[in-house]
């Protein structure tokens, strides 16, 4: 039984999404809790995925 | 991870997924819909129609409640109030049949406070946001709807995990770049590509809509749990006492509510004879215009005879949570910028549920064709794995 090989980038392979979930998890609840500049903070991060998403279908 | 322990994760994503799709594609069109509601209502002119009036001076809220109960047949009871923030100048009030104390049978009122007038021509329940709401929250069936949307939830959440799982091994042949579309290879390479990338970039968004969902389901268990614990002890010196006969005006209790909570403004009241207030109370859920506390509700039970402060606090964790999770699954808690990411998020959902059943009927499609060899392929960059009954194999 073998598994693919292990990326040898010392980046891990989940920094990324890890990233992107804790930026929307902080979002939303900043978005909840803050108001203000904080909004305009919140909508970006939670926007990230949509832009990633966007950009993976734009640029494959 | 072993290729055994794969595999069955593989097989749980499979079928919870399979479960939830068909139940999360209604959801997901109907939320889509529900998170402009006000908006595409508005623009059809099916909204409460009230024109802003600047300066103008409202009616009180007992004024209120009469208008609303007087457009109802005798016997109706008040159940709740709150001022529509969508609509300044209108308030809703929320009338109970007669006997009954469920919530969940109110029907709502709208009042002008300005023109002094209740809104007869405008009933909610019978606009298409009403029809698309209840699909949505119950699928008609009530109790035994909410339970099996709720079961549904805690499923999509599973499927969530269970993929992320999956997915992980194969993160590493992607040379760490998640997120690349491997075009040219075919489509079922590239949908599952895009499936993957989908999947982990809205996971977090998906988990949080998921778990309020059926924490919203849970609404009424919830109440009654509340019902049964923390108000049977704020209320318990008054056990065996019969119901008030008259009751202090509403706006009375409300600003004894308020004097308990300064900085705090009324955010929806109930009346005595509902299971959230007891017989014998007004209870209020306070919030504050700004800051953490404008979603954190505070609760004032007020004695419903004499406007005295009975108990002024935090409401329990769970009915917090309850609170906040409306918020957090509606996305309406930031103007339209926040809508539109909804929709967005929404739009990704879809596109989730799509694009995996199309992998599992490009898979059975494989299967039939290539045999047993083709039991389950998955590609990655410059390699494919191809589990084959408990192996994994690297070409």
């Amino acid at each position: 039984m073998r598994f693919p090989a292990v990326n040898p980038s010392r980046r891990s392979p989940w920094t990324l999404p890890a990233l992107v979930g804790a930026g929307s998890l902080f979002a939303l609840l900043a978005a909840l809790a803050l108001e203000g500049v904080w909004d305009v903070l919140s909508w970006a991060l939670l926007a990230l995925p949509l832009v990633l998403v966007g950009r993976a279908l734009w640029k494959g | 991870m072993t290729a055994r322990t794969l595999q069955r994760w593989t097989v749980l994503h499979r079928w919870s997924s399979l479960f939830v799709t068909a139940n999360l594609l209604l959801l997901s069109l109907t939320g889509l819909f529900l998170i402009f509601h006000h908006e595409v209502d508005d623009a059809l002119g099916l909204g409460p129609k009230v024109e802003p009036r600047a300066g103008a001076v409202p009616i009180s809220m007992s004024r209120t409640v009469e208008l609303a109960l007087a457009a109802r047949p005798p016997g109706w009871t008040p159940s709740t109030f709150f001022e529509d923030k969508e609509h300044p100048g209108l308030a809703g009030v929320a009338l109970l049949p007669p006997g009954s104390k469920d919530l969940n049978e109110g029907k709502i009122t709208y009042v002008d406070q300005v023109a002094g007038r209740a809104l007869t021509d405008y009933d909610p329940e019978k606009t298409f946001s009403y029809f698309v709401l209840r699909l949505h929250t119950d699928l008609f069936l009530g109790l035994g709807g909410s339970l099996y949307l709720a079961l549904v939830g805690l499923a999509f959440f599973f499927a969530l995990v269970s993929g992320a799982v999956v997915y992980a091994p194969f993160v590493r042949g992607l040379g760490g770049a998640v997120g690349s579309l491997r075009r040219g290879r075919g489509t079922r390479t590239f949908q599952l590509d895009l499936h993957n990338l989908v999947g982990v970039l809205t996971l977090v968004w998906c988990s949080v809509v998921a778990l309020t969902g059926v924490v919203l389901e849970l609404s009424r268990p919830i109440i009654a749990i509340y019902q049964m614990t923390d108000l049977a002890r704020l209320t318990a010196p008054y056990r065996g006492q019969p119901a008030p006969a008259t009751l202090v005006p509403l706006e009375q209790a409300a600003a004894a509510a308020e004097k308990a909570w300064p900085g705090h403004r009324v955010e929806f009241a109930l009346f005595p004879g509902t299971p959230l207030s007891g017989d014998h109370h007004f209870a209020f859920f306070m919030a504050t215009e700004t800051g953490v506390s404008k979603r954190v509700f505070k609760l004032t039970m007020i004695d419903a005879a004499t406007g005295a402060v009975t108990a002024a606090q935090e409401a329990p964790w769970y009915v917090k949570t309850l609170l906040i999770s409306g918020p957090l699954h509606f996305g309406d808690y930031a103007g339209l910028p926040l809508k539109l990411l909804w929709a967005g998020f929404t739009v990704l959902t879809i596109l989730l549920c799509v694009g995996g059943l199309y992998l599992t009927f490009a898979r059975l499609r494989a299967r039939r064709q290539g045999g047993a060899g083709a039991k389950s392929a998955v590609a990655v960059p410059d390699r494919t794995v191809a589990a084959v009954g408990e192996e994994v194999v690297t070409r």
